[in-house]
C-alpha cells in the first residue's frame, strides 16, 4: 500500500502548493503535482487492487486511463499557460495576489 | 356558390381579424388609405350574411335547423370531457350578419370623411375591423361559450372606442365606466352560463334548447334565464345598468352609430332570441324582462325629451327602444323583438350617422346652438327626417310596422305595460320632432360655417335611408327567416299607434315653433321636473353614492391596511432580509483563490477527520450516555 501514501504526500505537497505560491507558474507546477497523485494512485491500483475484490480488473485498462490523464494534464496546463500569457500582458505582474477582480 | 360561401361562414372572423391586425401594423404608412384594407372586413361579412339568406330560403327555412354546422373539442384533457366551439348558420345568423355587415360598411365609407382629420385614423380603422369581427363571432358562434367570447370581445373594442380621444380625461372616464358597468351584467351571464353547464353538460345550441332544457326543473331554469336577462341587460342599457350608454356617446359619432345603436347594444335582445327555448320555458323571468323593458322604455323616453345635446337624444332614444324590444322579448314575442331590431338598426344609425354629419358641419353637439340646418346641409336634413319619421313611427316607414307589432304583442300579454309603451311612443313622437326642429328649422344660432360634408359622408346617408322607409314591408320575409310566420296588422292598435306618432309630432311641432327660445320657455315652465329629466332623474349621482363610493372606500382601506402594512411588509422585509445578510457575507468573498483553495481543503480535512474518527465519537457519546443513565 506504499502507493497510497506517496499518492497522499504527492497530493497534500501539490494543494499546500496551490494554497502557498505566490506566483502563478508555481500554483500551475503544484496543479500538476496534485494531478500526477491521481496517476500515481490509478497506476499502483492496477496491479494490486484484484485480490481484495476478487474482480481482476483489466490493467491495460486502468493504464489507459492514466495515459489520458497524462494527456489531459498536458492539454490543461498549455490551457494554463496560455491564460497567464494573457494576464500577464494585461496586468504585467504574474504574482496571485494582483488578481483579485472576483472580489465581492 | 351560396352554399360554399355558408360553409365558410368563419371567414366573417377571420377576414376582420387579419384585417385589423395588419391595419394596425402597416396602417400608418398607408395614411387615409388604411380605410380601403378595412372596408373589406364588412364587405366579407355582408356577402357571407346575404349568401346564408338566399341559402335559408333555398333549404325551405324550416324552423330549428341549421344550414351548417361545424364545431370542434376543445379544453378536453387529463380525462375531462371538454366543450365544444365552432360556427352555425341558420336564418336568424344569416339576418345579424346582413345588419352588422351593411351598417359596418356604411359606418366605414361614413368615417372616411369624418375622421379624414384625426391623427389615430388607422388606430380606429383597426379597431372597427376588430369590432366587425368580434360581432361576427358572437353571431355565428354554435354555443354560448363561442358567444360569450365574442361577447367580451365586443365589449372590449367598445371601451377601446369610447375612450378613443384617451387625452380627454371624459373619454377616458366613459371608457372605464362602460366597461365597469357592462362587467357587472357579464358576471351574470357567466354565472347563467356556468349554471346551464352544470345543469345539462353542454353548451351548444342544438342539444343545450333542445333536450338540455326539457331535462331541467323550473326554479334552475329561471334562476338561468334570469341570469342571461342580466348579461343582456348590462349589454343592452337595461334599468338599472343603462348608466353607461349616455356616456359611451364621448367616442366618434359613427362609432356610437355602429356599437352603441345598432349592434353591439342589440347584442342583448340577440342573446334571448338565440337562446329562446330557455326563455319559453320560464314564464317568471319573461315578466320581469318584460317589466323592466317596458319601464326602460318610458323612463329613457322622458329623459330624452329634456336633454341638449344630440347625441344624448339619440342615446336615451336607444335606450328607450332597446326597451320596446324586451317587452317584445318578455311578452313572447321574440319574432317581434328582432323585426324592431333590425329596422331600429337602419333607421337609428342613419339618425347617428345624421347627427354625426352635423356635429362635423357645425362644430358643436349642443341643440341650442344649431338650427335652420336645413338649408346648408339638405342631404342630412332630407335623410334625418326619414329617420325621425320612422323613430316616430309614422307609416309607412320601418319604425311604424316594428313599433306596432311590438304594442300589439304586449298588448296581448300585460296591458299596463302596452299603455305604458304607447306613452313612450308619445314622448318618442315629441323628442325626436323637438330635436328636429331645434337643429333643422329657424334660424342658425351658431358660430361656425355650418358646411355639408364630402360624398363619403353622403351616400351612407342615402343607403341607410332607403332600409330605413321600407324595411316595414319586409316584416314577412324576416318572419320567415327566423322560420315563423309574419302577422298582418291589427286595424285597431295600428290607428291608436298613428294618432300617437301624430300627437307627438304636432306637439313638439307647436311646442319648439320658435327654437331655441322655446327650450328656454320650457325650462320656466316645467320648473324643477325639467332639471330633474335633463340630469336623468340624478340615478348616475344615486349609483356613485350608494355604490361607488362605498366600494372605493372599502378598496381604499384594503389598500391602507392590507397592501400596504401585510402584504407590502412582508415583500419588503424579505428583501431586507436578503440585502442586510448579503452585504454581511460580501466580506467573506474577497477574492484571493488561495485564500478559496485553503478553505476548501481545510473543509476537506475536517470531513476526513469526522470520517475516519466518527465510529469511535458515538462509541464515546454512548459511553457518557450510559454514565448519565447510571446516575
Amino acid at each position: 500500500m506504499n502507493f497510497v501514501i506517496l499518492a497522499c504526500a504527492l497530493f497534500a505537497l501539490g494543494l499546500y502548493g496551490v494554497m502557498s505560491r505566490r506566483d502563478i507558474i508555481g500554483v500551475l507546477a503544484s496543479v500538476e503535482v496534485m494531478l500526477g497523485s491521481g496517476t500515481v494512485l490509478l497506476v499502483g491500483l492496477s496491479s494490486s487492487m484484484t485480490a481484495a475484490s476478487g474482480v481482476r480488473p483489466d490493467p491495460g485498462a486502468l493504464g489507459a486511463i492514466g495515459v489520458l490523464i497524462i494527456v489531459v494534464a498536458a492539454a490543461e496546463a498549455a490551457v494554463g499557460l496560455a491564460v497567464l500569457v494573457s494576464v500577464a500582458r494585461i496586468l504585467h505582474t504574474t504574482q496571485v495576489d494582483g488578481l483579485m477582480e472576483v472580489k465581492g | 356558390m351560396a352554399d360554399t360561401l355558408v360553409r365558410l361562414a368563419w371567414i366573417t372572423c377571420a377576414v376582420p381579424f387579419a384585417v385589423a391586425a395588419l391595419v394596425a401594423l402597416f396602417g400608418r404608412r398607408l395614411g387615409r388609405l388604411a380605410s380601403i384594407p378595412s372596408l373589406l372586413s364588412p364587405l366579407v361579412v355582408l356577402g357571407v350574411g346575404i349568401a346564408g339568406v338566399l341559402a335559408w330560403f333555398d333549404s325551405g327555412a324550416v324552423a330549428g335547423t341549421w344550414l351548417v354546422e361545424s364545431s370542434a373539442r376543445w379544453l378536453s384533457f387529463a380525462g375531462a370531457p371538454g366543450m365544444n366551439v365552432g360556427f352555425a348558420v341558420d336564418g336568424m345568423t344569416a339576418l345579424m350578419l346582413v345588419v352588422v355587415g351593411f351598417v359596418a360598411s356604411m359606418v366605414m365609407i361614413f368615417s372616411i370623411g369624418y375622421m379624414s382629420e384625426d391623427e389615430g385614423f388607422n388606430r380606429y380603422y383597426a379597431l372597427l375591423s376588430l369590432f366587425t369581427g368580434s360581432m361576427s363571432l358572437l353571431v355565428i358562434a354554435d354555443g354560448l361559450l363561442g358567444l360569450f367570447m365574442g361577447w367580451e370581445l365586443v365589449g372590449a373594442c367598445s371601451y377601446l372606442l369610447i375612450g378613443f380621444w384617451y387625452h380627454k380625461p371624459s373619454a377616458a372616464a366613459a371608457a372605464i365606466k362602460a366597461f365597469l358597468t357592462t362587467r357587472v351584467g357579464d358576471v351574470g351571464l357567466l354565472l347563467g352560463i356556468a349554471l346551464l353547464w352544470n345543469a345539462t353538460h353542454t353548451l351548444g345550441y342544438r342539444e343545450l334548447l333542445g333536450a338540455g332544457v326539457h331535462g331541467m326543473d323550473t326554479a334552475a331554469l329561471t334562476t338561468a334565464a334570469l341570469l342571461l336577462f342580466v348579461g343582456a341587460a348590462g349589454k343592452s342599457a337595461q334599468f338599472p345598468l343603462h348608466i353607461w350608454l349616455p356616456d359611451a356617446m364621448e367616442g366618434p359619432t359613427p362609432v356610437s352609430a355602429l356599437i352603441h345603436a345598432a349592434t353591439m347594444v342589440a347584442a342583448g335582445v340577440f342573446l334571448i332570441a338565440r337562446t329562446w327555448p330557455l326563455f319559453e320555458a320560464a314564464p317568471a323571468a319573461r315578466m320581469v324582462i318584460l317589466a323592466i323593458g317596458a319601464f326602460t322604455a318610458l323612463a329613457a323616453a322622458t329623459i330624452a325629451v329634456a336633454q341638449t345635446d344630440i347625441k344624448k337624444v339619440l342615446a336615451y332614444s336607444t335606450i328607450s327602444q332597446l326597451g320596446f324590444m324586451f317587452a317584445a322579448l318578455g311578452a313572447g314575442a321574440w319574432v317581434v323583438a328582432l323585426f324592431h331590431l333590425v329596422t331600429h338598426a337602419a333607421f337609428k344609425a342613419l339618425l347617428f350617422l345624421g347627427s354625426g354629419s352635423v356635429i362635423h358641419g357645425t362644430g358643436t353637439q349642443d341643440m341650442r346652438e344649431m338650427g335652420g340646418l336645413s338649408k346648408s346641409m339638405p342631404y342630412t336634413a332630407v335623410t334625418w327626417f326619414i329617420g325621425a319619421a320612422a323613430l316616430a313611427g309614422v307609416p309607412p316607414l320601418a319604425g311604424f310596422f316594428s313599433k306596432d307589432e311590438v304594442v300589439r304583442a304586449v298588448w296581448e300579454a300585460q296591458p299596463v305595460a302596452a299603455v305604458a309603451l304607447l306613452l313612450a311612443s308619445l314622448l318618442t313622437a315629441f323628442y325626436i320632432t323637438r330635436a328636429t326642429r331645434l337643429t333643422f328649422f329657424g334660424t342658425y344660432r351658431g358660430h361656425h360655417h355650418a358646411h355639408e360634408g364630402g360624398w363619403s359622408m353622403r351616400a351612407p346617408l342615402i343607403a341607410l335611408a332607403v332600409p330605413a322607409a321600407l324595411m316595414g314591408f319586409a316584416a314577412g320575409p324576416i318572419a320567415r327567416l327566423l322560420g315563423e310566420h309574419g302577422e298582418s296588422l291589427d286595424p285597431v292598435i295600428a290607428s291608436i299607434s298613428v294618432l300617437v306618432a301624430v300627437s307627438g309630432i304636432a306637439a313638439g311641432w307647436l311646442v319648439y315653433r320658435d327654437g331655441a327660445a322655446a327650450e328656454v320657455a320650457m325650462e320656466g315652465r316645467m320648473g324643477a321636473l325639467w332639471p330633474v329629466l335633463r340630469g336623468a332623474y340624478g340615478f348616475d349621482a344615486l349609483v356613485s353614492r350608494g355604490i361607488i363610493v362605498p366600494v372605493v372606500a372599502s378598496a381604499t382601506a384594503l389598500y391602507r391596511y392590507v397592501d400596504r402594512i401585510v402584504i407590502d411588509g412582508a415583500a419588503e422585509g424579505v428583501a431586507w432580509l436578503a440585502r442586510k445578510s448579503g452585504s454581511g457575507l460580501r466580506r467573506v468573498q474577497y477574492g484571493d483563490a488561495q485564500w478559496y483553495t485553503a478553505l476548501l481543503g481545510s473543509g476537506m480535512v475536517i470531513l476526513f477527520v469526522l470520517t475516519l474518527i466518527g465510529p469511535q465519537l458515538t462509541r464515546w457519546l454512548s459511553v457518557l450516555n450510559w454514565f448519565a443513565a447510571g446516575r
